[in-house]
């Protein structure tokens, strides 16, 4: 009302024509005393809070009022009293203070209460942990590999297996979707970065999403979402030139919508590089062939010595075409079809040369040989797989693969000064069906079953012009060899899981039957038989049925796996007239065990026995020639492989001093096991395998460790591992050698950041081995040592170098070393579109690499050629 | 007559004037858009107050039911934050890489301005408030009906219990919301279990030592490009500037 409106001016006018604020204190009572810790409010007319305060121990408040013309009532409230509001108005200052006392009454009323609450879903996935690009890429990241590299918890070794949280990761799946199975690289080392939205990193990854929370699982994988809405096809493309006659090219391409995702990639190069699934210098063809081993036929013929202690973009000589097609078809809902092909073509060349000195109980002499070595391998990969995953609780899936690779090995050798000119042709044919279903019986107990079928054969042909002598006196001159090992593989599996609480229990039974056949021949001048010692026609098939139950527990504090295997096996042996059959009934125990101490000490212990029958390259007897001057055959026995394995591990992980640190103790004994009786002289060698009922053992010690110095701005990284083995073998009719090898390996790395645009690395390696001879006392040591200096500068965003030298010393008992250059600068586009690269690469401009190695009964100086010096030019762009 | 049965009323209301009050907490770390949903509890009187954020269960994938919550201080996980009037502290633990520490912390820390935004909150009336805590914003609303001077995480001092609290940058997006309030509870309370095997320390020691672990982080090359992982400067309260 007016009165109201006029005390409103009144008091305006007050605060106003006072420069000094007018304070309101008073104290707060209730009929016992005075009443601490209440609220005192100051409010507006529309009951809004404009300043508060609250009495002290002693019930005690003030409070300044502000100069708020608003503020019209004091209230004060509390827990344990009926609220009281006070109006203003009917107060005056004086001096500059109001003085209000407010006495307060016991509460009566009941607080309003809420007891039932809104019911909301938690949902969490807590196995599952989502990276989003944007926060970690600087802008120089081209493919996948480059992004993953600097995900937390993920590493990307040297051969491009990627590991998260330190275990390799099973899949990479595109948006959920398996596009790559086992030869992930062809995404990480293709797709451009750009397509990526989100990475996931998932923990006990379960391919199988009916048994998941079923089936004990330690894996892990990664899922790429990809960006939605982005357009649909999109690539990359890096082209290079350089000098001289240096070629590089690299087309990746990837198309992406509700029903299909496809991927390819095309490359060429000649520059040593090699970013396909598919490796000929080793003995491992893939990360793919690596898993499954034993279902592939092996290939006795040599097809060349293409290895070398250094880089492989330093001397690996090629000629490298690659293509991969990869395409995933959503059939219905729930139905995936997916189609993988791939193509590689390559001319690997290259020149050794190698000096042996041979040192024996009673003879010592020299090999020498020169090999001019060209490898042109081709190779066709198909694969189809389909899955449904339809019915909520029946899952299938059928995956057919088909495999072809021909490749031929020419070599014009030197043996001492005979010159012969050597010719491998060899296939290689697999065909690899798998059908599987998995039926979930209910929330914690599933059944699995599968059927698989191998058949594989991988013939060759060695041709020697002129041929081997192997034994002149009675005419053995070897001219072809031809070898082919067959394989027929056949599967079935029944596996139960069921979990209960911190148990998971699971029951595996499986039966198979694994045929191999060796037909192999050695052929004189004529085309005749040299005679019967150099023919194999064999037949190895082994009958296995198997039980496994394994039971996990795991709890904070540790984990205990425990399993044991019932194995019978029927084997049969058949070569012309010799004939062995033979049945067995064994057990073998597996077990391990890991115990944290708290979350930075644990410590792990594992034990497993094993009895394997030899492979089929143990168990042919006629003598096979594997090159110019190689042979081999074996002494026939089924006789069981018995291996006792212990590991122990501690592990030590302080995130807070960035310290890590990881021991571990080995120990392999087994009690029998295949040796070798070599024969060698300066023209050939004969390796002949026996089985030995006397045992070889052997034991390590590996210990790797990081941590960073502040003071020093540098962490410091050690990777150490020392191995002793007993091995035996005989050569030349010697008695059985008894032979003593220690093996260390010491690799040390400092890195350091200098005012955020120079790193500087650098790692040093030191090799020692050492043999002894036990009976005979001869000793034969070896050592090698390297160092590689790494310096990067990063000038901004857009520019960057870097600089490694690298100082080998392969044998420190020779004066004999190296020093190799390379040196990359990389402007990256204003746009961040275009990517220009000059490369130089051996800019020392080393031609020859010589090497030398012991064995415990040679002495060995080699060498081989180099990528000659060249630089190039590289630019890169995306549509 | 009357005054010894008003002494005698009074005390009972003394006895039985705690409260319970559970929030359902959403908090996602916007750097790898991880979101983790879970509740949590704050219990007490007008002495002193639990804060138990249930982060254990959120893990476990729990099923909602209401009465299947643990009892109050378990020797879980969870983190505590205990708050005591009289002495004016803040306890609870946290780590710096996974070391943890005990922590001592001060009710005193917030500043709040109060805002005229109003709404309402399973049906009582609140008032908004911010406040900037340690280069954080938070955007809070507190009920004047009940009279309550606590609120989730750290927040004290505002005349009445905090019923949301909002907060979003890029590092997090937080939020808080009441979902039950229960102002007869019965409980009584004893110091939660702090592990005697943790170093004590006060909040600015947790702070200057996080700083010292920043810094060495900023020069730690992890790998062979040459790139440095700083630490995060914080997540719900900042320490590096």
């Amino acid at each position: 009302m007016w009165i109201r409106k006029v005390l409103l001016l009144i008091s305006t006018f007050f605060s106003f024509y006072l420069t000094a604020q007018i304070k309101i204190k008073g104290t707060v009572s209730d009929s016992i005393g005075t009443v601490p810790f209440a609220n005192v409010l100051l409010k507006d007319n529309n009951n809004t809070i404009k300043q508060y305060t609250s009495t002290n121990e002693r019930g005690f408040y003030k409070i300044v009022l502000k100069d708020n013309e608003e503020i019209l009532f004091l209230e004060v409230t509390n827990l344990t009293h009926e609220p009281k509001t006070i109006p203003l108005k009917d107060y005056v200052s004086k001096n500059n203070e109001i003085i209000i006392d407010i006495k307060l009454s016991g509460r009566v009323t009941k607080l309003k209460e809420v007891i039932v609450e809104k019911k909301i879903p938690i949902v969490t996935k807590k196995d599952t942990l989502v990276y989003n690009p944007e926060n970690f890429k600087d802008g120089s990241e081209r493919i996948i590999e480059d992004l993953l590299k600097k995900l937390p918890g993920i590493k990307v070794e040297d051969n491009g297996e990627i590991k998260f949280k330190g275990k390799p990761i099973k899949k990479m799946l595109l948006d959920g979707d398996d596009l790559f199975d086992a030869n992930y690289t062809i995404g990480s080392k293709n797709i451009n970065v750009d397509m990526i939205d989100k990475v996931q990193g998932i923990e006990k990854f379960e391919e199988n999403s009916l048994l998941k929370g079923i089936r004990e699982s330690d894996e892990v994988a990664l899922n790429l979402l990809l960006k939605k809405g982005k357009t649909d096809f999109s690539g990359n493309t890096t082209l290079g030139y350089g000098v001289e006659n240096r070629y590089y090219g690299n087309l990746t391409g990837i198309l992406v919508n509700s029903k299909i995702k496809g991927f390819g990639i095309a490359s060429y190069n000649n520059v040593g590089q090699n970013n396909t699934p598919y490796d000929f210098d080793s003995q491992v063809l893939s990360l793919e062939n690596l898993k499954n081993k034993n279902l592939n036929t092996q290939s006795l013929i040599n097809e060349g010595n293409f290895n070398s202690e250094i880089d492989n973009s330093f001397h690996r000589l090629n000629n490298n075409l690659y293509s991969s097609l990869n395409f995933l078809y959503k059939v219905n809902k729930s139905s995936n079809l997916r189609l993988n092909f791939g193509f590689y073509d390559d001319k690997l060349q290259r020149i050794n040369k190698s000096n042996s000195v041979i040192t024996l109980e009673n003879e010592t002499f020299e090999v020498n040989e020169t090999n001019n070595q060209i490898k042109t391998p081709q190779l066709y990969d198909l694969k189809a797989q389909f899955s449904n995953k339809e019915k909520k609780n029946l899952h299938w899936e059928y995956l057919g693969k088909l495999f072809y690779n021909k490749t031929n090995f020419n070599d014009s050798s030197i043996n001492n000064t005979l010159l012969q000119n050597n010719n491998v042709d060899s296939e290689n044919f697999n065909l690899n069906q798998f059908i599987n279903s998995t039926y979930k019986i209910s929330e914690n107990k599933a059944l699995v079953s599968s059927l698989h079928h191998v058949s594989s054969k991988s013939p060759q042909t060695l041709l020697t012009n002129p041929g081997t002598t192997i034994d002149r006196f009675n005419n053995l001159i070897a001219f072809q060899q031809n070898s082919e090992f067959s394989k027929d593989y056949f599967n079935v599996n029944a596996s139960y899981y069921l979990s209960k609480n911190k148990f998971k229990y699971g029951v595996h039974s499986s039966f198979f039957t694994n045929e191999n056949r060796l037909n192999s021949k050695l052929l004189d001048e004529s085309n005749q038989i040299l005679n019967n010692d150099f023919v194999n026609n064999n037949l190895y098939k082994i009958t296995n049925f198997n039980i496994n139950p394994v039971l996990v527990f795991n709890t904070e504090k540790y984990s205990i796996k425990l399993g044991i295997n019932a194995i019978y096996n029927s084997i049969y042996f058949k070569e012309s007239s010799l004939k062995e059959e033979n049945n067995n009934l064994f057990f073998t125990p597996k077990l391990a065990l890991k115990y944290r101490f708290d979350k930075k000490n644990s410590t792990t212990f594992s034990y497993d026995y094993n009895q394997m029958l030899p492979d089929e390259d143990k168990t042919f007897t006629g003598v096979v020639q594997t090159s110019y001057r190689g042979f081999i055959s074996n002494e026939l026995s089924l006789e069981y492989l018995k291996t006792h394995s212990y590991s122990l591990t501690y592990n030590y992980n302080d995130f807070f001093n960035l310290t890590q640190l990881s021991i571990n103790l080995s120990h392999n004994y087994r009690p029998n096991n295949y040796f070798y009786n070599t024969i060698i002289n300066q023209d050939i060698t004969i390796f002949n395998r026996f089985y030995g009922n006397f045992g070889n053992k052997d034991y390590g010690l590996s210990i790797t460790g990081e941590t960073y110095f502040h003071p020093f701005r540098t962490t410091f990284q050690l990777n150490s591992n020392f191995n002793l083995s007993f091995d035996n073998n005989i050569i030349n009719n010697s008695e059985i050698r008894e032979i003593k090898n220690e093996n260390l390996f010491l690799n040390f790395t400092a890195r350091r950041g200098i005012k955020k645009i120079l790193v500087v690395e650098n790692k040093t390696s030191f090799v020692n081995n050492n043999f002894k001879i036990i009976k005979e006392n001869l000793t034969n040591n070896f050592q090698s040592l390297s160092n590689q200096t790494k310096i990067i500068f990063k000038k901004n965003e857009h520019l960057n170098v870097n600089i490694i030298g690298n100082f080998i010393s392969p044998s420190l008992k020779e004066n004999n070393n190296y020093f190799f250059l390379e040196s990359e600068i990389n402007y990256i586009s204003k746009n961040k579109k275009i990517t220009y690269s000059l490369v130089g690469k051996n800019l020392t401009n080393n031609k020859m690499f010589f090497m030398s190695s012991v064995t415990n009964f040679s002495n060995n100086r080699s060498s081989h050629n180099l990528i000659e010096r060249y630089v190039m030019l590289k630019v890169t762009f995306g549509f | 007559m009357k005054i010894i049965i008003s002494i005698f009323l009074f005390s009972q209301f003394l006895y039985s004037q705690s409260y319970s009050i559970v929030y359902e907490m959403e908090q996602t770390d916007n750097r790898i858009n991880f979101k983790t949903k879970l509740k949590t509890y704050l219990d007490g009187n007008n002495e002193l107050s639990f804060y138990e954020e249930d982060f254990k269960r959120s893990r476990e994938n729990f099923i909602e039911n209401s009465d299947a919550r643990e009892n109050l201080h378990s020797m879980t996980n969870n983190n505590v934050y205990y708050k005591n009037r009289t002495s004016n502290t803040i306890l609870y633990r946290d780590h710096i890489r996974f070391k943890f520490f005990n922590i001592n912390d001060s009710l005193d820390s917030f500043e709040w301005k109060l805002g005229s935004e109003k709404k309402t909150v399973l049906g009582y009336d609140c008032q908004k408030a911010t406040t900037i805590f340690r280069g954080r914003k938070f955007e809070v609303y507190f009920t004047n009906d009940i009279p309550i001077n606590d609120g989730p995480y750290k927040f004290y001092g505002l005349p009445g219990l905090i019923l949301e609290v909002y907060s979003e940058d890029d590092i997090a997006t937080i939020k808080i919301e009441v979902i039950q309030i229960n102002l007869n509870s019965e409980k009584q309370y004893s110091i939660p279990y702090f592990d005697s095997r943790l170093k004590n320390i006060s909040y600015q020691e947790y702070k200057k030592l996080y700083q010292e672990k920043y810094e060495e982080s900023l020069f730690k090359v992890v790998n062979e490009k040459g790139e440095t992982r700083p630490m995060s400067k914080g997540f719900f309260e900042y320490y590096v500037d």
